[in-house]
């Protein structure tokens, strides 16, 4: 009995360890696309000063997920402004590959609307929004207030480690013979 | 209820990461959505498994989608609940950014 609850505990272990070595894995994969010419985090932000974004915000997006490094946020006057500053970014890895076989460009989500613009180079995810769609989805507060969303999940951690009663009628005749 | 898949041909089931065209058979009151309303959404988690290429299986306990208008963008400011990350493969961005968990 003792070996399976063992065994059990064990196993809710490599569960963890199972979450825990996704995301750096994911960072090794996304580290080594930035070296084959995705975007980072300055020259983001150099363009995006150059098109004059708004506002433009950095959100350390380590603690909230897993799959991005850095949140930038900029808004834009209008859908044309919206939409260059896309555009920039666009152009802006194009130049830093120039020359390369492949090219590889980041993925744009949205682009014909020019609302909600976002611009996914690995690590760094790019928003640019609308005045009116920025303070609609308040991403700000979704990604600077997260403790309180943690909670459930620790429940969670708990409910795997919960192991099942013990079963004492198989046990009594062991120690019985003991 | 799902009345169509977006760019599929005459598929009977939606899974993970398509964009069907839908009505709303309920609906909570005072919300911006009505009930028979025609809308699109994207569906982001199934009962029916989930496979990976590295064995993995990712199964949820309910089915649910979450309502986009034609440009994609989510017409609620939140989504709860975990989302898979193939969602961010199938350009979904602005979905993932938005989910509290990412499996």
């Amino acid at each position: 009995m003792l070996a399976a609850l063992r065994s059990r505990s064990s196993s809710s272990l490599l569960l963890q360890r199972w979450r825990l070595g996704f995301p750096s894995l994911h960072q090794a994969f996304s580290s080594s696309a930035a070296k084959e010419g995705l975007l980072d985090l300055q020259e983001v932000e150099t363009v995006l000063s150059d098109v004059k974004a708004d506002d433009v915000k950095v959100i350390p997006a380590n603690k909230h997920c897993e799959w991005a490094d850095f949140m930038v946020l900029a808004t834009g006057r209008s859908t044309w402004h919206v939409k260059n500053i896309a555009q920039a970014l666009i152009y802006k890895s194009k130049q830093k590959q120039k020359g390369a076989q492949r090219l590889v460009l980041p993925t744009v989500e949205g682009q014909e609307g020019g609302k909600w613009i976002v611009i996914d180079s690995g690590k760094v995810i790019v928003h640019a929004l609308d005045e009116n769609a920025r303070a609609y989805y308040n991403l700000e507060t979704l990604w600077t207030t997260k403790p309180s969303e943690r909670e459930p999940i620790q429940d969670l951690e708990k409910a795997f480690v919960k192991v099942r009663p013990k079963n004492n009628s198989k046990r009594k005749p062991a120690q019985k013979c003991v | 209820m799902c009345i169509r898949i977006i760019g599929a041909s005459n598929r009977r089931y939606a899974h993970i990461g398509d964009v069907i065209v839908a009505v709303i058979k309920e609906a909570v009151p005072n919300t911006p959505l009505e009930r028979s309303e025609v809308i699109r959404a994207v569906i982001v988690r199934t009962c029916k498994e989930l496979k990976r290429d590295n064995g993995m299986i990712i199964r949820y306990d309910d089915n649910a989608a979450v309502v986009i208008d034609q440009e994609g963008n989510p017409k609620g400011t939140r989504i709860f609940g975990a989302i898979p990350r193939e969602l961010r493969q199938l350009n979904f961005t602005k979905i993932v950014s938005l989910a509290p968990e990412v499996l």
